[in-house]
């Protein structure tokens, strides 16, 4: 085969600059860590990467979500439980004041107690979330869900919203309770949480006490159970709802380090593979590029 | 004697001239294009004498290049192809560059974005939250701006190298007609002695021009070289050379097109040219970077469009109905095209009726013979649909397209105008914030539902809220009462529904956890899921939700969105159709990649064949130049031995 000089000189640059492209693309990968520098070299593999890192978002959002709920749900349990242990005393008072040879004394004067209770009742349905709206009046976070009318009437002022969160995929959970559901909407009662108490209050200082008293307290502390329990249930269906979430994210982050991430190993012994490369194809240039037949003339 | 001295002479002549041309070959082995030189020796028309035939010598027979013409052909025209996918390639891996870390770009946004409106879930009340929700919305926005301007920077890239490719080819089709002048002057009509270095030159100009643009050569029996582009457009012929021009394209004047000058005017020949730089970026233009715009459109306009849509039917913090969050990018006028009939006014607005029909496509708009209008989808060339009547055709549109078209002004239109309709390109570019104020993110429902504090049963509306919206609200409750005879709740006042007293089917048995939806008289449908067992009696009543600053519901519907398969008739989510769009320029980049790579390993290889025949080896010079000295010096000896003969001849006589 015939091979003109500047052909043997243009074939043997492009050969080397073949190599050090490929060198610099192995390198530009090391130093980066990423197997895919550009969409185009894996076309399926960058969308899938888009993906999966909406996927992983999604999820660490609805951990994030899931910690608000949380939060609340426990800031309601903890308040429905000073509210139970309140309620627990109004109900020993009354048990107390509902026996007969009391004087009317020791019965003001458990009746002053009960309305201090009631005070501490009123404070506990005003809780607020941390972010300073009231726990319990539904959708309207900024209204004081209990209203003390006097004289023995108390009303609700919220409205019987309850707001859902998203803690996963199609699950969504109610992060609180309204006041309606909590103290006023009461089975086998026809008082609520507050107005069973003062007129428990009023009825020892008229001393025209019932035992129909304690069932009523009774059923307020039965429906504040129910949503007790209820809470508990949530808080439960939050934990493995959780474990969930972190199972979807552990598997995506794997599958979008399978995907992006360079496997150092085989970069390294390639980038080696195509350094000698590119020394043999330079120190053979040199050898051989100062043969010619005019040296010899 | 005399006849010595003649043969002595020739061959001095002759090996003069080969040491010439090997020398000529040696200064030139560093000459692009220059292809070596050889000189063809033939024997001198021998004398006849009376003992026969008596040889007269050496003569210089021609001059000629070495070379192959189908080589030549092929390199010429894997220049082409090489320098087409080469182009294609840059442009692209440019475009593929630009959406390449996944880290930024649309992508990272769109999930800001939606976490913002997930935290602002858990606490819609909070006016930092809030504002974090209007700050990302608007990093959305200047996201999608500034894509679509890096996408413009690429459009002014290819308008570059099309008027740049043009004036090269310009000045290189003159060049050559120049050189097929000097040609004629100089040859002179003798073939065997052809102006070697002139056809050198211009066959590297052609192969110049091949870089440019795929052309086709004609050589003429006078040795000129006729040069035709595209269908046949003649570029170079004889010693005149014909220009071409650029010119902006008819519906869109960001965009450059080639023409050819035709009498007066020009005519657009960007669809016949393939190959070199400037097929390689129109091809861009037309198979990637359109297509590009109208996607990255796409997902600006649905997104923006259904977002509007859902925060429409939310409720505000100052107890209003919610307005556009983005602005609205519903309408687009379609573009007149600049070769109409001068007469011509008609404007026409294509509007969106159906995001999600929506395709990433332009649509060209014709009024053709017989007055009939047609629509043809220009992604697949494929005829939507024609009739006489604009309102027709438009209904048609709607159902397969999504959008509709309908005349905005003008009353003079002529046969044979054409109107280009863009409903997503532009979207990328135009999407903006309409909401300026947190208070207007509408985070609630309109309605809600309340038990009546008399219900001893424990029946609830739940999941409730509008799905239509007419704009305006219920001025009173709206009250659905259970009558457990007839296991219905009826609705009161009567004429708050359509139909009136709408009675909603309700088994506690079987019913609970079932979805229904009431038609509110004036306001738009309300859709509710009712759960539990009512008490005969039990009210249940719908009222406007005010106050309602710690509802999350709307913005759960808006986070739903995020999910649901909206783009491209129910194929895709924002994400994925950004996904496609990034994975489609990466297999197109990948494809001019692949392509590049084998047309280059096509010319290299074509290049190496024709250097292979026509380049010089300073070997074979050194061995020529040897060879030629040697029979130099072995003529001249001749002209030595007939001296001394004649010398001896002399000295004979002379005695």
């Amino acid at each position: 085969m015939r091979i003109s000089t500047s052909q043997f000189q243009i074939e043997s640059v492009r050969r080397m600059l073949d190599q050090e492209a490929r060198l610099s693309d192995i390198q530009q990968k090391i130093s980066t860590g990423r197997r895919i520098l550009t969409p185009s070299e894996d076309p399926a593999g960058a969308a899938r990467i888009l993906d999966l890192k909406q996927v992983i978002d999604v999820n660490e959002q609805y951990q994030r979500n899931a910690d608000v709920v949380e939060a609340r749900l426990q800031a309601q349990d903890v308040t429905l439980t000073s509210f139970v242990d309140v309620y627990q005393r109004v109900r020993e008072l009354a048990v107390q004041g509902l026996n007969d040879p009391l004087g009317q004394e020791n019965r003001d004067a458990i009746a002053a107690e009960i309305r201090q209770q009631l005070s501490e009742l009123m404070s506990l349905s005003s809780r607020k979330d941390g972010s300073g709206e009231y726990l319990f009046s539904g959708y309207q976070g900024n209204t004081n869900p209990v209203v003390d009318a006097g004289s023995g009437t108390f009303t609700y002022a919220g409205d019987q919203g309850q707001r859902k969160i998203a803690i996963g995929p199609n699950r969504s959970i109610e992060d609180s309770d309204n006041g309606y559901d909590l103290f006023f909407n009461i089975a086998n009662t026809t008082e609520n949480a507050f107005s069973a108490v003062y007129n428990l209050a009023s009825d020892l200082e008229s001393n025209t006490q019932t035992g129909a008293s304690l069932t009523e307290l009774d059923a307020v502390m039965e429906n504040l159970s129910n949503f007790r329990s209820k809470t508990g249930v949530r808080l439960n269906s939050i934990e493995v709802q959780n474990g969930v979430n972190e199972g979807v994210v552990l598997q995506s982050k794997q599958l979008l380090s399978d995907i992006e991430d360079l496997d150092l190993a085989e970069a390294i012994t390639e980038l080696n593979l195509r350094r000698t490369g590119l020394e043999a194809a330079q120190q053979s240039y040199v050898r051989i590029q100062g043969l010619n037949l005019f040296n010899f003339l | 004697m005399a006849d010595l001295l003649n043969i002595g002479v020739n061959g001095l002549l002759a090996y003069q001239r080969s040491l010439s041309t090997v020398s000529h070959n040696i200064s030139n082995v560093n000459t692009e294009g220059y292809r070596r030189q050889r000189v063809e020796l033939s024997t001198q028309t021998p004398q006849y004498t009376g003992s026969g035939f008596e040889g007269a010598g050496v003569k210089v027979a021609a001059v000629t290049s070495v070379y192959n013409q189908f080589v030549e052909t092929q390199v010429t025209n894997n220049t082409s192809l090489f320098n087409e996918q080469d182009t294609l390639l840059r442009f692209s891996s440019d475009l593929d560059n630009l959406l390449a870390d996944p880290d930024v770009g649309v992508s990272p946004v769109l999930q800001t974005f939606f976490k913002s409106l997930q935290d602002l879930s858990t606490d819609p009340g909070s006016t930092p939250v809030r504002q974090v929700v209007l700050s990302e919305a608007e990093a959305l926005t200047s996201i999608f701006n500034d894509t679509y301007t890096r996408l413009n920077t690429q459009q002014s890239g290819v308008n570059a190298e099309i008027s740049s490719a043009v004036n090269d080819i310009n000045s290189l089709s003159k060049s050559i007609a120049d050189i097929n002048k000097n040609i004629l002057l100089t040859s002179g009509g003798n073939t065997n002695f052809p102006p070697n270095d002139l056809i050198d030159q211009r066959q590297t100009l052609i192969n110049e021009l091949a870089e440019l643009v795929s052309l086709n050569t004609v050589t003429q029996d006078d040795g000129s070289v006729n040069v035709f582009i595209g269908k046949g457009q003649s570029l170079v012929v004889g010693t005149s050379s014909q220009q071409l021009t650029t010119a902006t394209n008819e519906f869109d004047i960001t965009q450059l097109e080639v023409g050819i000058s035709v009498g007066s005017g020009s005519v657009n020949i960007s669809n016949q040219i393939t190959g070199g730089k400037l097929g390689g970026a129109l091809l861009f233009r037309n198979d990637v970077l359109d297509k590009a715009y109208n996607q990255l459109g796409r997902v600006a306009l649905t997104l923006s469009e259904d977002i509007n849509a859902q925060h429409q039917l939310g409720y505000d913090l100052s107890n209003t109905l919610g307005g556009n969050f983005f602005t609205d990018l519903t309408s687009t006028i379609a573009t007149q095209n600049s070769n109409n009939a001068t007469a011509t006014n008609h404007v026409y607005t294509a509007t969106v009726s159906d995001s999600n029909l929506i395709q990433a496509s332009n649509y060209r708009l014709d009024y053709g013979t017989g007055n009939v209008y047609s629509l043809t989808r220009l992604s697949d060339n494929s005829v939507i649909g024609s009739s006489t009547n604009l309102t027709t055709l438009s209904t048609a549109v709607s159902t397969s397209e999504g959008f509709t078209l309908a005349l905005t002004s003008g009353s003079s239109i002529a046969v044979g105008d054409s109107f280009l309709v863009s409903p997503t390109k532009n979207a990328a570019r135009d999407i903006d914030m309409a909401l300026t104020n947190t208070s207007q993110l509408a985070t609630a429902s309109p309605l809600l539902a309340s038990r009546s504090t008399s219900n001893t049963g424990d029946a609830n509306f739940t999941k409730d809220g509008l799905i239509s919206s007419t704009g305006t609200l219920p001025t009173s409750p709206i009250t659905f009462t259970f009558s457990s005879g007839t296991n219905t709740f009826v609705a009161s006042p009567a004429a708050a529904t359509t139909p009136a007293g709408a009675t909603i089917a309700y088994n506690p048995a079987t019913d609970s956890g079932t979805e229904y939806q009431v038609v509110l008289a004036g306001v738009g449908t309300y859709q509710f899921t009712v759960t539990g067992t009512p008490a005969n009696g039990d009210a249940i009543s719908v009222d406007v939700n005010s106050n309602g600053s710690g509802d999350n519901r709307n913005i759960l519907a808006m986070i739903n969105l995020q999910e649901q398969k909206g783009v491209a008739n129910g194929s895709a989510n924002y994400q994925e159709a950004y996904s496609e769009l990034v994975s489609e320029i990466g297999v197109k980049t990948k494809r001019a990649e692949f392509s590049a790579n084998a047309n280059q390993v096509l010319f290299d290889r074509a290049v190496s064949s024709q250097l292979e025949i026509s380049g010089v080896n300073l070997d074979e010079e050194a061995a020529d130049l040897i060879r030629f000295q040697q029979s130099y010096q072995a003529v001249a000896r001749i002209i030595t031995t007939a001296d001394e003969l004649f010398q001896t001849l002399l000295g004979a006589v002379s005695r």
